[in-house]
């Protein structure tokens, strides 16, 4: 018997990868390109600073805009509480991330059908970019 | 174009590799209707080859010790033709992949597309999202300019205050007390060999695992 083809086999909620699904992803990568190697390498070219001198204690540092919510973090839990910003909160949250699937055995996809992950989603997502933002005013 | 097909079937008639491209590659079935924001794992990756070409150019200019590294950059920057497009495109690329990680995993998420099967695949991806952090971390050191070195001072620092493991870390990181030469080392040699090896097999499981599964079906 001769074998079938994926073509053959596929159900009508399916295509195949090639080209339609390879083609957006291509479209995409281009203007991904275009928007890092034209527009922003050349519109907002990289600097340098003044070089490093670790004499100068006057100079304040300012983390990465990708770690400044967790520096912002410190600012809430000063002093001896401090340990909650630097290691329980990281550390527990990757350590969340990890185990999510094992967390949520729901087998139900559909977002508004999971409305305490999605909930708890959405806080931690407003969390995040709220503890950016006034790192990145303050 | 006829002597590229002709090169490939004269490849193709020694290896047999045309049926494993066309089957499980190019014609792997995959859910209709996809919309764009199952591209954001696919542009996380693009940035990845983007952040390694431009990477491994610099490289051949750039020096890891504190009394050269910041002429390096400064060289490599400013005078090597094309040298400022290059690091700027590093430089962003870096930057918009933080971006598009973060949204890639928010999908996943969302689409509850880490439930089983795929939890396996999702463990890869939080270890991949832990070595992209750990490259932005290890990178921002290198141009060894007054905020690569205060911001990696300050950062050292805090995890040094962490209770049992921090003064460990904090000399693992610095290769001592204090933020030096060793510091510069190890965080080059992490940001590129150890990490894109790990990064780079990484990659290979989470591939491997979306082809073996195919992609969770929309909703």
């Amino acid at each position: 018997m001769e074998e079938l083809s994926n073509t053959d086999k596929l159900e009508h909620t399916e295509e195949i990868f090639y080209p339609s699904f390879l083609f957006k992803e291509i479209v995409v990568m281009m203007l991904i390109f275009i928007l890092v190697a034209v527009i922003l390498a050349l519109v907002f070219p990289v600097g340098l600073g003044d070089p490093a001198d670790p004499t100068d204690n006057l100079f304040v540092p300012k983390p990465e805009w990708y770690f400044m919510s967790l520096y912002e973090l410190l600012k809430f839990f000063p002093g001896k509480l401090e340990v909650i910003a630097t290691a329980i909160i990281p550390a527990g949250g990757i350590v969340i991330l990890f185990l999510i699937p094992f967390l949520d055995k729901n087998p139900e996809k559909r977002p508004l059908k999971r409305p305490i992950s999605m909930i708890l989603m959405l806080l931690t997502v407003a969390a995040i970019i709220a503890l950016t933002i006034m790192g990145l005013l303050s | 174009m006829n002597v590229l097909k002709h090169i490939y079937f004269w490849v193709d008639e020694r290896l047999e590799m045309h049926d494993y491209i066309k089957k499980d590659i190019l014609d792997k079935p995959i859910p209709k209707g996809l919309n764009l924001s199952y591209c954001f794992g696919g542009i996380t990756f693009f940035l990845f080859v983007m952040l390694a070409a431009t990477g491994y150019f610099m490289t051949l200019y750039y020096v890891p010790s504190p009394e050269q590294a910041y002429d390096a950059v400064d060289y490599l920057t400013f005078e090597i033709p094309m040298g400022q497009v290059i690091r700027g495109v590093h430089h962003w690329s870096g930057n918009l992949m933080m971006v598009t990680i973060f949204l890639h995993m928010l999908r996943v998420f969302i689409y509850g597309a880490y439930k089983k099967p795929r939890e396996i695949n999702w463990i890869s991806g939080v270890f991949l999202f832990c070595l992209v952090m750990g490259f932005g971390f290890t990178g921002y050191l290198l141009p060894w300019d007054q905020k690569a070195y205060w911001a990696t001072k300050v950062g050292t620092s805090i995890m040094g205050t962490v209770p049992v493991v921090g003064d460990y870390t904090l000399r693992l990181m610095r290769g001592g007390s204090d933020l030096g030469a060793l510091t510069l080392t190890r965080f080059y040699t992490l940001h590129v060999l150890f990490l894109p090896l790990v990064t780079v097999i990484f990659l290979l499981a989470h591939f491997v695992m979306i082809r073996k599964q195919g992609i969770s079906s929309p909703l």
